[in-house]
């Protein structure tokens, strides 16, 4: 083993207590030994010796002050970011609120169709809107020539485009009781386009 | 008022809310903590940072602190995790970047060093340790600078008592090839 490996050996901890004893006997019999460990010392001990160096005060005396700047101003951060968060969530709470809200959730369909059937002159609308009566056989259904769609009189179409009633299903012949025939989805359909004319 | 040579007293203190235990922790640990940060990352700018830090988190995580090894080596363990952090963003930024950018930050003039031979020999020591591989960088500097002992550094890396002194070995091996570089 080479002289400076064994004195870096030593200097590290890594010898055994029985090792030790012989490298201080050694270092003790050798002036070669003992100069160099020595001078490797000597070179340590100069580089630590840096660490009595201090530093500018004034940097120490304004680093907390400056840190508690940060820190506020942190804490400043934070507390608008929930506000930006929160302003959005509430927003969004709000929205499904109002949509899924008790009072909504009463309006149903059939709110919609009593509505139509209260408000509606149902002999005006059977001889003018829908006029099949002369296609319903004696059953109560639509021949196979009665047409797919049914247009709505040229007066009622005030501003309004072509209405259009698209494969109306009637089970039943009575022109008066037509309205109440339609199924749910079609009254919502007639309820809609008629609250777009403008009679 | 809690006992400012009780680290346990400050720290319930400034958990009970008083402000003034923080600033008692910190002004007894602060030199410790940039100096340490200072001789891994080897200049001021990124020490300073460091430094900024490490008190930032400890205002807030000291009431997760239990106990469970002294303050010191709790505090010891952030600035040595952080300044390792910093030196890898360090590399990465050398990385993409076209200019030397160690050499710009090792010559900065924003130092707190106002001495000029004391700044040339911190420079000087500086540079030795930046040329020696990271786990003997940090191994060397808290037994040569901070005098702690291998126990204290392997509660605060998590290395073993061998693996350090191996390093340690090591390190004190490429100072002194360094030296004979010089002498000759």
């Amino acid at each position: 083993m080479k002289i400076n490996e064994k004195i870096l050996r030593h200097l590290s901890g890594l010898m055994g207590e029985e090792e030790k004893t012989i490298f201080e006997k050694e270092l003790s019999e050798s002036h070669q030994l003992l100069a160099e460990y020595n001078k490797i010392k000597l070179y340590l001990d100069n580089i630590s010796s840096v660490k009595e160096i201090s530093g500018d005060p004034a940097y120490f005396v304004n680093l907390l002050p400056r840190v508690r700047e940060k820190i506020q101003a942190k804490k400043k951060n934070q507390f608008s970011k929930k506000i930006v968060y929160a302003i959005p969530a509430l927003s969004a709470a709000l929205i499904i609120f109002l949509i899924y809200s008790p009072a909504n959730k009463n309006v149903t369909v059939d709110d919609l169709v009593n509505e139509i059937i209260a408000n509606a002159d149902q002999r005006e609308i059977s001889d003018r809107y829908v006029n099949l009566s002369n296609d319903i056989d004696d059953y109560g259904f639509y021949e196979e020539s009665v047409p797919d769609t049914v247009m709505i009189p040229a007066e009622w179409q005030k501003g309004a485009e072509a209405y259009y009633i698209t494969n109306r299903q009637f089970r039943n012949g009575d022109d008066f009781s037509l309205l109440e025939n339609l199924s749910e989805k079609e009254l919502e359909e007639v309820y809609k386009d008629l609250s777009k004319i403008n009679i | 008022m809690a006992d400012p040579n009780n680290d346990f007293e400050l720290v319930k203190s400034f958990n009970e809310g008083n402000e003034n235990a923080f600033n008692i922790i910190i002004r007894k640990y602060q030199q410790k903590i940039y100096w340490h940060a200072r001789r891994m990352l080897g200049n001021h700018l990124d020490a300073d940072e460091v430094t900024q830090q490490v008190i930032i988190v400890l205002y807030n995580k000291l009431k997760t602190f239990s106990f469970k090894s002294s303050l010191y080596t709790w505090i010891y363990k952030i600035v040595n995790t952080r300044s390792l952090n910093q030196i890898k963003k360090n590399q990465v930024k050398r990385f993409f970047s076209f200019e030397d950018v160690r050499e710009n930050e090792l010559s900065g003039s924003n130092d707190i060093i106002e001495d000029i031979s004391n700044k040339q020999i911190i420079d000087k020591v500086q540079k030795l340790l930046q040329k020696l591989p990271l786990k003997q960088r940090e191994v060397f500097i808290m037994r040569n600078f901070d005098e702690l002992t291998y126990e204290e550094i392997s509660k605060i890396t998590g290395k073993s008592v061998g693996g350090l002194k191996a390093n340690y070995f090591h390190a004190l091996k490429k100072l002194t090839e360094m030296m004979k570089y010089e002498d000759q």
